[in-house]
C-alpha cells in the first residue's frame, strides 16, 4: 500500500468537492493557456501579414497613423489620396529593389451578405504589384491584357464568394460597370485573398481617380537604410511613411490594453482556483484529522502525512491543468471567433496558437501551483500531534 | 525460572492537563512495568487517567514528570518524531472505534499498517493475519461494508501485522456487542497465550479485564491497590 495510492483514495472522499476544485483551476489555467495562445498567434499572424505584405515601408498621403497601419494590412488603401507624381518622385531611388503604387477603392454591394449588403475592396496594381509577391501564383488564368483593359484578378476568396472563374463577368455597382474575370490567384493566407484587383489605370478612371493614388509599397535593397531612407521622405509634402515595425507596433498597442486587462482576470482567477485548493485540501486535512493522528500512530512519520497531503493538493492541481489545456484546445475556435468580434484589426493566420511547448509550461506552472499551495495544508497534517488527534471530540 | 524481560517502563510517571484555570493531573506519579508476554487490563471510572496512561505507554504522548523507557530507549524526553521510532514495529493499536482509513479496503488497510510501520513484510503476511482474524472472505470489503465487529478485526489485524511486541487496545469492545466482543477476547487470549503478545488493554468491561492476566484500577491518576 502505497502513500501514492492512499492519496488518490484520499481525493475520491468527496467526488464532487474534488471535481469542482479541479474544474476551479481547469477554468483558470484554460483562459490563462487561450490568453498566451493568444498572444503567441496574434504576434506570429500579425507578422505573417506583415511578411507577406512583400515590402517593408508603405508611402500614404498624410493622416491617422491608426488608420494607416490598418488600411495598410487591410489592402494598403485608405479614403486618402496623393498625387501619383510622389510615386514618379521615388521611384529612381537607388536604394530601392522593389516598389509598387497602388490605388484601393471599396465599393458598395447591396447583393452581399445575403442580401445584406457589404463592402467589396478593389485595388488598382501594376506588374510590379506581383513581383513584391512572388509566392502569388495563379490557379487559372493571367495578368490583365493591358494596362487599362476592363478586366479583374480575383483573390482565392473573392472568387469562391463570387462564385467566379475566368471568363466570367462582374457588375460593379456605383459605377455600373462591368469587368471580365482575368485570372484568379491561389490561396496565399493574406488579405490579398478577399481583393479584386484592377489594372491601376481602370480603376483612376472608373472612379475618377486619375494620377491618384492611396499607397506606395516599397522593398528597400538593403533594410539597414530604412531610417535614412525614411528621413529623406519627410521633406515629401502631404505624405507619410509608415514601416512595417510601426504597424506592428501600432496594432499591438491598439490590443495591448485589452491583453492587460485580460491577463489580469486570468492571474486573478487563477488565485481564486489556489485558494479554493487551499482551503479543499485544509478543509480535508481537517475531516481527517483523527485518522492522521492514527496514521502516525501506526508509523507514519511528519514527511510521509507531508507528502500524502502535498500529493493530493499537487494531483488535483495537475488534472486541473491537464483539463485546462484541453479545454483551451477545445475552445480554440470559439476564442478565436470571440477575438475576431472585438479586435480592431484581426490577422488572417491563427489567432490563438496553443503550441505543446506552451501545454508543458502550463502542466509545469500548475505543479508548481500544487507545490506551493500545498505546502501550508501538508504542513498543518503533519504537525499534527497523534495523541491530540486521535482523541480529538472525546 | 527466569525472570520476563521488561518492555515498557514507567517510574512515577506525571501527565497534568490545563483546563482553563484548574490543572487536572491524569497521571499522578504513576509506575509500571509491563514485561514481555503479560496481558494487562486497566480499568477504572471515566477520567481516571486510562486512556492518558495508555498513550505514555504506548509511547504517543510526552510525560510532564518521572521516567519512561520503552524497549531499553530513555523515552522521558523525546520529541514526537523520536517516539514514532519507537512505536514502528514495537507497539500495534487499536481503538474504540476501530479508526480504519474508509477509503481503503481491510487488505489496503492492513498493508498501510505494515508499509507505515516500515517493518519487512509480504504480502503472504498479510493474507496470514487477515486470516488470523478471519476475514479473508471479507478482505476486498471497504469498512463501511463491515459489521463493528468485522471493523474491530480488522483494525486487529492492521495493529499486529508489522509482528509488534505490544498491542496497545483502548476499550476494543466499546462499540461491540456482546458477541463480538467475546470474538475479541478470544483472539486477545489466543494472541497471548499462544503467541507471547503483550496486551495492554484500557477497558470499562469486567468480561475482558477478567481475561487479563493482571488488572491495574486506576482512580484519579493513579493505579489503587
Amino acid at each position: 500500500m502505497s502513500l501514492i495510492k492512499l492519496a488518490l483514495k484520499n481525493l475520491l472522499r468527496k467526488r464532487i468537492r474534488t471535481a469542482l476544485t479541479v474544474c476551479g483551476i481547469a477554468v483558470a489555467v484554460g483562459v490563462l493557456v487561450s490568453l498566451k495562445g493568444f498572444d503567441v498567434g496574434y504576434q506570429n499572424s500579425l507578422q505573417a501579414d506583415i511578411d507577406k505584405m512583400g515590402y517593408q515601408l508603405l508611402v500614404t498621403a498624410k493622416g491617422c497613423p491608426y488608420e494607416a497601419a490598418t488600411l495598410m494590412l487591410k489592402g494598403g488603401g485608405g479614403l486618402r489620396y496623393m498625387d501619383e507624381a510622389v510615386y514618379a518622385r521615388i521611384v529612381s531611388d537607388a536604394r530601392i529593389d522593389k516598389i509598387t503604387p497602388q490605388l484601393v477603392q471599396t465599393v458598395f454591394d447591396p447583393d452581399k451578405n445575403d442580401g445584406r449588403g457589404g463592402l467589396s475592396l478593389f485595388m488598382g496594381i501594376d506588374p510590379s504589384y506581383l513581383e513584391l509577391k512572388p509566392w502569388t501564383h495563379y490557379r487559372s488564368g493571367g495578368w490583365f491584357s493591358a494596362p487599362d483593359a476592363a478586366e479583374v484578378l480575383l483573390g482565392y476568396e473573392a472568387a469562391e464568394l463570387e462564385q467566379r472563374v475566368v471568363g466570367d463577368r462582374i457588375f460593379i455597382p456605383g459605377v455600373d460597370e462591368v469587368l471580365t474575370v482575368a485570372g484568379v490567384f491561389e490561396r496565399t493566407g493574406t488579405q490579398d485573398d478577399g481583393i479584386l484587383f484592377m489594372p491601376l489605370k481602370t480603376v483612376q478612371a472608373m472612379f475618377d481617380l486619375d494620377a491618384r493614388l492611396t499607397g506606395i509599397g516599397i522593398k528597400l535593397k538593403d533594410i539597414a537604410q530604412i531610417h535614412a531612407f525614411e528621413e529623406d521622405l519627410y521633406d515629401e509634402p502631404g505624405i507619410q511613411v509608415v514601416s512595417m515595425a510601426q504597424v506592428k507596433g501600432t496594432i499591438m498597442n491598439l490590443v495591448s490594453s485589452a491583453r492587460v486587462m485580460t491577463h489580469a482576470i486570468a492571474l486573478i482567477a487563477v488565485l481564486v482556483a489556489v485558494i479554493g485548493v487551499v482551503n479543499t485540501v485544509l478543509m480535508s486535512v481537517f475531516e481527517r484529522t483523527k485518522e492522521i493522528g492514527v496514521l502516525k500512530a501506526l508509523g507514519a512519520s511528519r514527511w510521509d502525512i507531508f507528502r500524502v497531503v502535498w500529493l493530493e493538493t499537487i494531483v488535483v492541481c495537475v488534472l486541473g491543468g491537464a483539463m485546462g489545456g484541453l479545454l483551451a484546445i477545445l475552445a480554440t475556435d470559439l476564442v478565436q471567433r470571440a477575438i475576431q468580434r472585438v479586435l480592431p484589426y484581426a490577422p488572417s493566420g491563427d489567432l490563438v496558437l496553443i503550441s505543446p511547448a506552451l501545454l508543458a509550461a502550463a502542466l509545469a506552472g500548475t505543479v508548481a501551483m500544487g507545490l506551493l499551495a500545498g505546502v501550508y495544508p501538508a504542513f498543518r497534517a503533519s504537525s499534527t500531534r497523534p495523541v491530540v488527534a486521535i482523541r480529538m471530540g472525546e | 525460572m527466569s525472570m520476563a524481560e521488561c518492555l515498557i517502563r514507567a517510574e512515577k510517571v506525571s501527565k497534568h492537563y490545563r483546563l482553563g484555570e484548574e490543572t487536572v493531573r491524569a497521571n499522578d506519579e504513576v509506575s509500571l512495568e509491563v514485561t514481555a508476554g503479560g496481558f494487562y487490563a486497566l480499568t477504572g471510572p471515566s477520567g481516571s487517567g486510562k486512556t492518558t496512561l495508555l498513550d505514555i505507554l504506548g509511547c504517543l504522548d510526552t510525560i510532564d514528570s518521572g521516567r519512561g523507557t520503552a524497549f531499553g530507549r530513555d523515552v522521558s524526553r523525546m520529541r514526537e518524531s523520536q517516539l514514532v521510532t519507537v512505536r514502528r514495529g514495537n507497539i500495534g493499536f487499536m481503538f474504540q472505534d476501530f479508526m480504519l482509513v474508509d477509503t481503503l479496503t481491510v487488505r489496503e488497510n492492513v498493508e498501510l499498517g505494515l508499509a507505515l510501520s516500515r517493518s519487512p513484510g509480504s504480502p503472504d503476511r498479510v493474507e496470514e493475519i487477515i486470516g488470523t482474524v478471519g476475514l479473508h472472505p471479507r478482505r476486498g470489503h471497504l469498512p463501511k461494508q463491515l459489521s463493528g465487529g468485522e471493523r474491530q478485526r480488522a483494525a486487529l489485524a492492521r495493529a499486529l501485522v508489522s509482528s509488534p511486541r505490544v498491542l496497545i487496545a483502548d476499550e476494543p469492545t466499546g462499540n461491540l456487542d456482546s458477541r463480538n466482543s467475546e470474538a475479541i477476547y478470544s483472539l486477545f487470549k489466543e494472541l497471548n497465550e499462544r503467541e507471547g503478545l503483550t496486551i495492554v488493554v484500557a477497558t470499562h468491561d469486567a468480561e475482558l479485564a477478567a481475561r487479563a492476566g493482571t488488572i491495574l484500577s486506576m482512580i484519579d491518576g493513579r493505579i489503587v491497590p
